[in-house]
């Protein structure tokens, strides 16, 4: 029973973290948070609507995921771009909506992975920089 | 030294008899489903069902790969390949592959699409009697036309608006009915054409013509079948149509204080689904705003049969004059109120039997009507929302007389949205609050008192 036991913890991965942060700080982690949009228009964000984007987290990571054409990141219509209290710069590229509507593909710059984002909270976001997100189907 | 020898044998054989009972277990294909309902073993209907598809059969399921409800899509679809090896299945995920998604037109997690020799069905859940009624649907093959009525300020069937009835117009195509729209208001003589297996008048905001209710009702007694969504709030007056079938349109407006959506009373849960008639066939729950009531009057003769489809809870009305006030009145109708029903009219004429050629004897008339108290339900906005999508379906479905495979292939489907109306909020106030504090402070109590007791 023993060697049973050792035996099924040896093959047991350990879970992914219950929710993928993108950008792990919150609003006192930055000096400005804006989203620039395809076409070079950018909008700060309000200070008030920090708190939707930092942290930001993912409702889904896609660990195979197709080429960045499938969710629309070869070419993103918007990027959030976070000014870190300690200097540089952080992007994450937002792509296509997903095939519901509901959710939308992001890609922190240089990231392996494709996340998915609930488009609800960042759809009057994205309309600042004249970013119109279709509702869900 | 001779104790160990036989305990040596003893682990050897015990490992052998392990060892062996694995290569035997190996080789057999024979499971036991000990899953909640058997949910993972074929019924002999749809076994047979499977038995019966001579050509390749494709399902596709489209799921959150990661899921627990993929990893039982893939196990209950393998069953119907090992039945028929024709019969191959995929399961998708609509996040990673978002064009599969689009190409397919899906826009719904746990849509299953079924193709068949150029044909494609819909069916809403990987379940088995979802999959074994899309499979019976392709294998008759074929479409049927249902013809939607307009000329009365119905939403249009291409509306993609939150109004519109694309949505209902496309879950129909996908289903193997083709809607078609019929306008009986004009032209010289006003018939509903011998090849709509089902009218449809879907939403109207103005009365129907004498002679379109003439035409129709001569339809119906024709052994027509009639899916009527109309609403209280409009001035058509579908009861023309209805009466010959023991329902009528109550008039006012429906509200429910225990089971509605969020703080509007009008926009009514329905929980209360009595009957066993295949348009109820696991719905679950339906949310029908902005809704009148129904009068069902099953008493009129031999052979109809009126169902009662949803109702509405204890605490509900009807408001008779929703312009003036909304507030539960003198005037009011106390609930249950009935918001869905349908009617069965089978009866036999003398003649007309035409499937035995060369004979002519009496044959069975049968007419199907279902109508009900509200039409949102069905628009783009709405259609989505708990159980009315599988409701339309369901309903064309039986007018049609493509009725769903039922009994021993119904089993309940174990995801199911739950709202949270007002009265199961008190529900769970009462447990949670009252019920098991209280039984735990008694429990303790009760041993206090009975060491009490115990001591010397």
């Amino acid at each position: 029973m023993a060697l049973a036991l050792l035996l099924v913890a040896c093959g047991h991965s350990p879970g992914r973290p219950a929710v993928d942060r993108l950008v792990a700080d919150g609003p006192a982690g930055f000096v400005g948070i804006s989203v620039v949009a395809s076409g070079g228009r950018e909008a700060a964000l309000p200070r008030d609507e920090w708190a939707r984007v930092a942290p930001l987290l993912a409702a889904r990571r896609l660990d195979h995921p197709e080429p960045l054409s499938s969710y629309g990141l070869d070419q993103p219509q918007a990027r959030l771009v976070y000014r870190p209290r300690a200097g540089g710069r952080l992007d994450v590229d937002l792509g296509a909506p997903s095939f519901d509507g509901r959710l939308l593909y992001a890609r922190p710059a240089r990231a392996a992975h494709v996340y998915l984002l609930a488009a609800d909270s960042l759809r009057p976001l994205l309309a600042l920089a004249g970013v119109v997100l279709p509702p869900p189907a | 030294m001779t104790r160990r020898r036989p305990r040596l044998l003893s682990m050897v054989l015990a490992a052998a008899v392990v060892v062996a009972a694995n290569v035997a277990a190996a080789r057999s294909d024979k499971q036991i489903d000990l899953s909640a309902n058997r949910r993972f073993t074929l019924s002999p209907e749809s076994r047979g069902l499977a038995r019966a598809v001579p050509a390749p059969l494709h399902v596709t399921a489209f799921l959150n790969a990661g899921g627990p409800a993929a990893r039982d899509a893939r196990f209950l679809l393998s069953r119907y390949h090992e039945v028929n090896h024709r019969i191959t299945s995929s399961v998708v995920d609509p996040d990673t592959h978002p064009g599969e998604a689009r190409r397919f037109g899906v826009g719904r997690y746990a849509t299953v699409v079924l193709t068949y020799r150029g044909r494609r069905v819909d069916a809403p859940d990987a379940e088995e009697l979802e999959v074994s009624t899309a499979i019976l649907r392709l294998l008759r093959g074929g479409t049927k036309t249902v013809c939607a009525l307009t000329g009365h300020g119905e939403p249009d069937l291409s509306d993609t608006s939150p109004d519109g009835l694309s949505e209902a117009a496309s879950a129909l195509g996908h289903n193997s009915f083709e809607p078609r729209q019929l306008d009986l208001t004009t032209g010289p003589s006003a018939t509903v054409p011998p090849d709509c297996a089902a009218v449809l008048e879907l939403g109207p905001r103005q009365a129907l013509l004498p002679r379109e209710i003439d035409a129709l009702n001569a339809y119906t007694r024709a052994a027509g079948r009639l899916l009527v969504v109309a609403s209280p709030l409009s001035s058509a007056d579908p009861n023309p149509l209805l009466a010959p079938w023991g329902l009528h349109f109550l008039g006012g407006l429906v509200l429910d204080p225990a089971r509605s959506q969020g703080v509007d009373q009008s926009d009514v849960v329905l929980e209360d689904l009595p009957s066993a008639n295949p348009v109820a066939q696991a719905v679950g729950r339906l949310e029908f705003p902005a809704g009148g009531g129904l009068v069902v009057d099953g008493g009129l003769r031999d052979g109809l049969t009126v169902s009662v489809l949803a109702r509405t809870s204890p605490r509900s009305y009807v408001a008779p004059h929703p312009d003036a006030s909304i507030a539960f009145g003198p005037d009011s109708v106390p609930g249950p109120v009935v918001v869905a029903a349908a009617a069965d009219d089978s009866r036999v004429e003398a003649t007309g039997e035409q499937r035995v050629p060369g004979a002519s004897g009496p044959r069975i008339v049968r007419t199907r009507v279902v109508v009900t108290g509200a039409d949102t339900w069905l628009t783009n906005g709405f259609l989505d929302h708990l159980g009315n999508r599988r409701l339309l379906l369901n309903a064309v479905s039986w007018l049609a007389l493509e009725e769903p495979l039922v009994a021993a292939t119904s089993r309940p489907n174990l995801s199911r949205p739950l709202p949270l109306t007002p009265e199961r909020r008190a529900r769970i106030l009462v447990v949670t609050v009252g019920l098991v504090p209280g039984a735990i402070v008694g429990l303790g109590l009760l041993v206090a008192f009975s060491r009490r007791r115990a001591r010397p």
